[in-house]
């Protein structure tokens, strides 16, 4: 997987700030486009590192966690091609149509 | 070694099978303390220090002190239990007499760990007197403690979480600034879970920065969780079913902005 899949990916997804493919154990960010700014979070750096918590170390192993924040929606979902993290900027979209967006594009990313 | 609150409970969660006994626990100052147990639950604890179950129902029900008394008389000699006795005789409802024990229990446990808790010896025994409901979780229990310790109501707690769980799931409620547990779901919750549940919910809270009334919620095969923030509280809810937690998200999605849930000071 290389940058510009991810920038079509992006530009295919409405409202999305950014999109990042993570790869291998322990997980690596292999592939960005855009910033999650739009989460609150600094950067890909701390969202990956949020990762093997959020999906891995929880209650339950989950495949695909969505986090609510005050202007964004960030979606971790795990694919055959790895781990996709998706931004959406909800200042102009609403949530329910912003996952589906989210898990189209996590799609796409990562298979 | 004297025991701090999280130490002692974590001695008491781990009765011998079938846990049904007492936790004789002595304390630095001399004095001695019970903790009754049955099938894992906590019926009942008693420090001399602490108040009596009959003050705490004259006090919060208003029953004459002289019915009391002659209830507490007749079950000496027929060897009733007191809180089911007052029930049948009509003086207090089965809810309050719950909610009575409960608030005796803790703050007979709270007196314990103020004298200074050195040793919890197990005492096993066959008796099972205690009906279900006026017995509660050792998860209950503790954070029953905690929220009496923060001068917040168990209760009201425990109620609001119920309101986004619905019966459906395990969850607790934690005080974000202390790290501490304030409600356990009455869906069980073991000890281990507790602590595992807490220490997890408290490090993505970390990572992610959640504000108040944001949510984050996981799902996979083997069921799911959401975890949510309203002002100093958080929340979580586990269930081993994809379904269930379909339902839980957006019960909490729709539900957080008129969750109505006592804050910490």
């Amino acid at each position: 997987m290389t940058s510009p899949d991810l920038d079509a990916a992006r530009a295919a997804t409405p409202h999305c700030t950014g999109l990042a493919l993570f790869q291998g154990s322990p997980l690596e960010l292999v592939a960005q486009s855009g910033e999650p700014s739009a989460s609150g979070l600094a950067d890909w750096g701390q969202i990956g590192e949020a990762v093997p918590a959020l999906l891995y170390e929880g209650p339950t192993v989950t495949s695909e966690v969505l986090v609510r924040l005050p202007n964004a929606l960030l979606l971790v979902a795990e694919r055959v091609g790895g781990v996709v993290a998706v931004v959406i900027d909800l200042q102009r979209a609403g949530l329910g149509v912003s996952l589906v967006h989210a898990r189209v594009a996590a799609s796409r990313v990562g298979g | 070694m004297r025991m701090g609150l999280f130490t002692m409970f974590a001695r008491l969660a781990d009765p011998p099978a079938p846990a049904t006994g007492a936790w004789r626990v002595r304390t630095g100052d001399g004095h001695e303390g019970v903790v009754l147990m049955e099938g894992g639950r906590v019926c009942w604890a008693n420090h001399s220090l602490s108040g009596r179950l009959t003050d705490e129902i004259e006090r919060r029900y208003g029953v004459d002190h002289a019915a009391i008394e002659q209830v507490v008389r007749s079950c000496r000699e027929t060897h009733k239990p007191f809180g089911a006795a007052l029930v049948e005789e009509g003086w207090i409802t089965n809810d309050q007499l719950t909610s009575a024990l409960r608030e005796h229990t803790c703050r007979s446990i709270l007196s314990l760990v103020k004298a200074g808790v050195y040793q919890c010896e197990w005492v096993p025994h066959q008796g099972s007197g205690y009906s279900p409901e006026t017995t509660i979780s050792l998860t209950q229990t503790v954070s029953s403690c905690v929220a009496m310790i923060k001068g917040m109501g168990a209760e009201g707690l425990e109620t609001s979480l119920e309101e986004l769980l619905a019966g459906e799931a395990a969850g607790l409620l934690i005080h974000a600034a202390t790290r501490l547990p304030l409600a356990a779901s009455v869906a069980p919750v073991n000890w281990a879970e507790m602590r595992a549940w807490l220490t997890w919910v408290l490090r993505i809270e970390s990572l992610c920065h959640l504000a108040s009334h944001g949510y984050i919620a996981g799902r996979g095969a083997d069921g799911g969780w959401v975890v949510w923030r309203v002002g100093g509280v958080l929340g979580l809810a586990v269930s081993p079913s994809e379904e269930v937690q379909r339902r839980l998200m957006l019960r909490v999605s729709s539900g957080l902005a008129t969750w109505n849930v006592e804050q910490p000071e």
